[in-house]
């Protein structure tokens, strides 16, 4: 191979003179929206579980099968979270390796829950036919109202970085976002039966997943950011 | 324990200079320019081939760098971070270049300067100018010339197996770090970089082989990436 090639002489001025009109993030910048996600995705779940309050039948359901739903559901998000919500050693994002062992568990932990596990009591309702497809409809549109808004701001904190695996981040932290939507509605819904919990909490995972991704790769969230304005952790 | 007792492990001057700029003392983006502008201009004009879209994807890299500074994860490796900006910047800068091609259907002027290998005369002339100083000028003509039908070979791979067996061989870095950059597994890595290898082995044999006394004889392309390549098996 070729030795190292020095650059031309004047692009190091270039470089200078450019850097020193272009804004930069101040130090700490990544801990601070971090810590500002999770307080964001804090006060909007809690706030989403006030707005929707819990299901008619909550106090005859077994406690048993609620402990372990809920247990899942965050263990899930938490863990997709922290996977996701990294710089890497190389600041590249997380690994690949570690990105796709999440997703493929977490998809597949929830899935099994939604199967195995139906928290419901005798005056649970269970639908079939066209009634399960429509009453799958509210559950799947408020799982991804309460779920846009965190996928959205689990991506502010990549803002500015050149991840290795934009899409597969996108798609891990879109499936905690998800994850907690999820939960939400697993709180709100009074509808027993895995076909329901299967159309209705599980799949509009699926696209917040494939939104978080797009939204990673096409930096969507950069972009709204820039076009807001430059916000106040930047400085001229 | 050990570790705490020993202290932190002693930091390299780009490491080191570059957690000063990301703490804010803004002279020390000229330090982490100096000391990591060779290998990430040398890293992407290897992957364009032209000098200026080299120049300016060189200077967005570091401009991105100066952008997310305050993201910049102190005592992390630098270099990495930088190849891993600069190939991104590279990719998106492909892409671009294909929708305006295919916008523009009627097509652009073929070849950039530096790339269409037309100007054999006058680098036989440099080398015979610095000749003098130490090789033979017919052995700096055959590495000259080798280094630009590598260079050529390379340019004929997949970017994947050519950023892999450039980052690797031509840049150093470890399996580990390549798949970072990359985004892809380590076994990833080393599949791509044998396969590039097995496929510059080829074109270069199929080229310095045929028997032209000019040109370097295929022990000696074996020789110039032959290691390189069997490392990465």
């Amino acid at each position: 191979m070729k030795p190292v090639e020095r650059p031309p002489s004047d692009l190091r001025a270039r470089v200078l003179a450019a850097a020193s009109r272009a804004p930069s993030t101040r130090p700490g910048t990544w801990s601070r929206r971090v810590l500002g996600v999770g307080a964001f995705a804090l006060v909007w779940t809690m706030a989403a579980v006030a707005l929707v309050r819990g299901r008619s039948d909550w106090g005859e359901l077994p406690a048993s099968s609620v402990a372990l739903t809920f247990a899942v559901l965050l263990a899930v998000a938490g863990v997709a979270l922290g996977a996701g919500l990294t710089r890497g050693r190389a600041m590249a994002g997380p690994p690949l390796e570690r990105l796709a062992i999440v997703v493929a568990v977490g998809l597949t932990a929830l899935l099994a829950l939604v199967l195995a596990v139906d928290p419901g009591g005798p005056s649970t309702k269970q639908l079939s036919g066209a009634a399960l497809w429509w009453h799958s409809v509210p559950c799947a549109a408020l799982e991804t109202g309460v779920g846009l808004p965190l996928v959205a701001a689990v991506l502010v904190p990549f803002a500015g970085l050149s991840l290795a695996r934009p899409g597969l981040t996108g798609a891990c932290v879109g499936l905690a976002a998800a994850t907690l939507a999820h939960a939400v509605v697993r709180f709100h819904c009074g509808l027993g039966g895995s076909d329901h919990a299967l159309l209705g909490h599980l799949l509009p995972g699926v696209p917040l997943m494939l939104l978080g991704a797009w939204f990673s790769r096409a930096r969507v969230v950069e972009r709204l950011l820039e076009r807001i304005g430059r916000s106040s952790e930047e400085r001229p | 324990m050990l570790a705490d007792w020993m202290g932190p492990p002693p930091q390299a001057p780009l490491e080191r200079a570059m957690d000063r700029f990301a703490a804010g003392d803004d002279a020390a983006l000229g330090e982490v320019y100096d000391l990591a502008a060779p290998a990430v201009y040398s890293f992407l004009k290897g992957l364009c081939r032209d000098p200026q879209r080299a120049e300016d994807l060189t200077q967005e890299t570091f401009l991105r760098i100066h952008r997310a500074r305050g993201l910049f994860r102190p005592g992390s490796p630098v270099l990495p971070w930088a190849y891993t900006i600069a190939r991104r910047l590279f990719l998106d800068d492909v892409r671009a270049r294909r929708a305006e091609r295919v916008v523009a259907a009627s097509g652009g002027a073929p070849g950039t300067a530096g790339a269409d290998g037309s100007a054999p005369a006058g680098e036989a002339a440099r080398a015979l100018e610095t000749a003098a100083a130490g090789p033979s000028a017919e052995e700096l003509f055959a590495d000259q010339e080798l280094s630009r039908a590598l260079d050529e070979a390379l340019a004929q791979l997949p970017e994947a197996q050519a950023s892999a067996f450039r980052l690797l061989k031509g840049e150093g870095l470890s399996v580990a770090e390549v798949a970072g950059i990359m985004g892809t597994t380590r076994g990833a890595v080393k599949l791509r970089a044998h396969r590039a290898y097995l496929t510059l082995r080829g074109l270069l044999r199929g080229r310095f082989g045929a028997g032209d006394g000019s040109l370097p004889a295929a022990p000696a392309v074996g020789q110039a990436i032959g290691q390189k390549g069997a490392e990465a098996k």
